[in-house]
């Protein structure tokens, strides 16, 4: 029975939005633009935050690379054996890794010579010979490329040199993977024409974090001509770009929600004459006060969910559908901490909770207490108009 | 939201100390893996999060006590002394389990440990002197001079 009342409230509460469809029409609108906004920002953020941490998570704990004249140059071998006798370190990698362009695909790829090929988190098929190569997925569509294909690259000198695929890695995350090329160390040198005396730079891993800062101290100390980057440092430097990005832009955006609450506010707490006519009459009629109340609250809610939903869902779409083209000029900068990549969609319910917070509870309170305020009038004022 | 996080975890942590009621033993002496969930008998604080800094003592029945701070390891050693057969800390270079009896400590080191005792467990007494030249404070000392001194909170 008592079920039934409610849903008869929200059958009404509907035909009562419907014969105003124009006014509700443009609050909707306005609602689903802000929650859009904002969503979009957040979804971006936590997306973007999700990738520098899953990329710093392969980071080693301190890179030392060698500065020349202000600029990177080749780190002699000898610094990873200074390195090496430091109390703490428990080991030293020197890398080769480097840009490759590919004229053709017109891409830049990046090469990373490993050990071994094997021992990767990558399933690997076929002959492990010297000339093997693993590439990401965004390479192999590119370019076509199946196990046991080969792959031709220009060397430094110029001359084409063929590799065989043995491996295509797929990982999650765009960003770490899709461009990558993994070879082996030696191949990866002789690639480049890097001397056996030089690597590109040194990967430090230290065993206790309470005396990584101490070791990146007493490197620079050892090797004054060395930049010491510690986890830690990148870290803040990426939490620091995309925290200061994204308040920039919410303080900005401040002013519409504003402009947002003003508007819902005028809308439900200046009820028309009209409206309170109709209000005064369904209480002629025998409504309770709390049938009212109950009648606007299922109004608001079908507002504020249809805007929500909405405005989220085109959120995710724009965002991790499109790559965010309206919020990328306004965010530039993140893009060149890394060449393009897709958004990887990380969207945490506390995210959802968030947006949620912001946009809906406000506008339900804005719509819910005026309605109060007019439900309690006297029905015979209201009709006549008072 | 923060707080029903922070609620949530609590509750995943209490539960899976729950679960993990029972002991952990090591029948061979040898040292073994902090566990989840593992607690300092002597703090009550979760060892796990400081594992950098744990010790670890095997009993005569072979039950294993954890610890997060070599400091609370050395109140417990003064307490229970009798029934302990075997006492692991890991050092501060390597991080690899050492014999807690013929480690070398720095006492009053100028770095902050979890529990605030200020020892800090070296493998070598060359070790523990490049420490406490890096960090000008405190000194080196083995087990027994440790346990001599007696341990208190800085």
């Amino acid at each position: 029975m008592s079920l039934e009342k409610h849903r008869n409230l929200l059958d009404y509460a509907v035909s009562f939005l419907l014969r105003r469809k124009g006014k509700n029409f443009a609050t909707v609108l306005v609602f689903t633009l802000v929650v859009f906004t904002l969503a979009s920002v957040v979804m971006m953020m936590g997306s973007l935050k999700q990738e520098a941490r899953e990329t710093l998570s392969l980071a080693p704990d301190i890179t030392v690379q060698k500065i020349i004249a202000g600029r990177q140059g080749l780190v002699p071998l000898e610094y990873a054996t200074a390195i090496e006798e430091i109390r703490g370190v428990s080991r030293v990698e020197p890398r080769i890794w480097g840009y490759y362009y590919d004229a053709e695909e017109d891409a830049t790829y990046t090469i990373i010579g490993v050990e071994s090929l094997t021992g990767l988190p990558f399933e690997v098929r076929g002959n492990l010979s010297e000339s093997a190569v693993i590439v990401g997925e965004a390479i192999a569509r590119e370019k076509r490329l199946r196990i046991g294909d080969r792959l031709i690259l220009r060397d430094h000198r110029g001359e084409y040199v063929k590799f065989r695929v043995v491996g295509i890695f797929s990982s999650r995350s765009a960003l770490q993977s899709a461009d990558i090329i993994v070879m082996p160390r030696s191949e990866a040198r002789k690639f480049f024409g890097i001397p056996k005396e030089y690597s590109n730079d040194l990967a430090v891993y230290v065993a206790n974090p309470a005396e990584l800062s101490n070791i990146a101290i007493k490197i620079s100390q050892k090797l004054p001509d060395a930049r010491v980057l510690t986890k830690q440092q990148i870290r803040e430097t990426y939490d620091a770009i995309f925290g200061w990005r994204s308040g920039v832009f919410l303080a900005a955006i401040l002013g519409a929600i504003l402009a947002f609450a003003i508007l819902v506010w005028d809308r439900a707490s200046g009820l028309t004459a009209e409206e309170k006519k109709e209000i005064g009459i369904l209480k002629a009629l025998g409504w309770s006060t709390g049938d009212v109340l109950e009648m606007r609250t299922f109004e608001g809610v079908v507002l504020a969910l249809n805007s929500y939903l909405a405005g989220v869902l085109l959120a995710y779409l724009h965002v991790f559908y499109l790559g965010a083209p309206l919020l990328k000029p306004v965010l530039l900068g993140w893009s060149t901490l890394y060449p393009e990549f897709e958004l990887m969609p990380a969207v945490t319910f506390e995210d959802l909770i968030l947006i949620f917070v912001i946009s809906v509870v406000p506008f339900l309170a804005a719509i819910v207490v005026p309605s109060w305020r007019a439900s309690t009038i006297d029905p015979d004022e209201a009709m006549r108009g008072i | 939201m923060r707080g029903i996080g922070l609620l949530l975890l609590a509750v995943l942590l209490l539960s899976g100390c729950a679960q993990k009621g029972g002991k952990v033993v090591s029948p061979d002496l040898k040292p073994v893996p902090v566990p989840e969930g593992a607690r300092c008998p002597e703090c009550g604080m979760f060892v796990k999060d400081y594992e950098n800094w744990a010790c670890e003592a095997i009993l005569d029945s072979r039950e294993v006590k954890f610890f997060d701070d070599p400091g609370d390891m050395f109140i417990y050693y003064s307490k229970h002394r009798g029934s302990m057969a075997k006492i692991y800390c890991r050092d501060y270079y390597t991080q690899r389990w050492v014999d807690a009896e013929r480690a070398y400590y720095v006492t009053n080191a100028a770095i902050p440990t979890p529990m605030g005792f200020g020892i800090v467990v070296f493998a070598s007494r060359e070790d523990a002197e490049s420490f406490r030249r890096d960090y000008p404070s405190g000194d080196v000392l083995t087990f027994s001079e440790v346990v001599e001194r007696g341990v208190t909170l800085k």
